[in-house]
């Protein structure tokens, strides 16, 4: 997401990452009980990641989080002005740029020849990282990677693996 | 949900799911207004969502460290 972000900076764009409440609390990094908890794990995660796009924290009860929507990795897009644009359910930076390039080349375009946007939905692709997402759960701590597996026992990558086996 | 509620201390199903599942119902979509919000810097200096999309479109990714 830096590198895309990069790419597009000089077209105006501004790309932010918005800290929420922690998806997978653990032992190294808890539920966030005071303001200043969730500061200390926003630096950290800027630190780890190494991020390179501006990091703003939410407030404590997640007032922007909620209002977006809840998801715990989604990304929007808004347009010049403040019209929504683009909403993911997940991050998928290959879909997050095809939509700014096309939205961009209408806005551009508009004055030239007439256009008028419109409203679609659409299912798309992001990639999945099995063996980072269990490293990040770790990195939380063992709790976080026990109730995950606890929780959604399908996505267990054993179970995955015996039900290859039986075909289902 | 208040604060507590919002910041649980344990990954748990359905309350997680049920934000899967409504988010394409969810509201807010393509074609509406984007909500104001206030945020905190790294510097705790507070900044106002709007200011993101004033001079060209703004990309917000949200997550967290876990």
């Amino acid at each position: 997401m830096d590198e895309m972000a990069e790419r597009w900076a000089d077209r105006a764009v501004s790309s932010v990452f918005i800290y929420t409440r922690e998806a997978h609390p653990g032992e190294h990094y808890p539920h966030h009980d005071s303001m200043s908890r969730k500061r200390e794990h926003a630096r950290a995660f800027h630190d780890l990641t190494g991020l390179r796009r501006p990091l703003l924290v939410d407030s404590l009860d997640g007032k922007v989080h909620r209002a977006w929507g809840l998801m715990p990795n989604m990304t929007w897009i808004v347009a010049q002005g403040g019209l929504v644009v683009y909403k993911g359910a997940w991050t998928g930076p290959e879909d997050i740029e095809e939509c700014l390039q096309q939205w961009l080349k209408g806005w551009q375009e508009r004055r030239q020849r007439p256009q008028a946007p419109f409203y679609t939905e659409r299912l798309s692709w992001r990639a999945r990282d099995e063996e980072a997402f269990n490293d990040g759960l770790r990195r939380a701590g063992q709790r976080a990677l026990d109730e995950f597996y606890e929780t959604l026992p399908a996505h267990h990558p054993d179970r995955a693996g015996r039900s290859k086996e039986k075909g289902q | 949900m208040n604060t507590e509620a919002y910041n649980y201390p344990h990954f748990d199903l359905p309350g997680e799911s049920k934000a899967l599942e409504d988010f394409p119902g969810f509201p807010l979509r393509p074609g509406e207004r984007a909500p104001e919000g206030v945020l905190e810097q790294l510097d705790e200096e507070e900044l106002n969502l709007s200011s993101l999309w004033k001079k060209g479109p703004a990309i917000l990714e949200f997550g967290s460290l876990t």
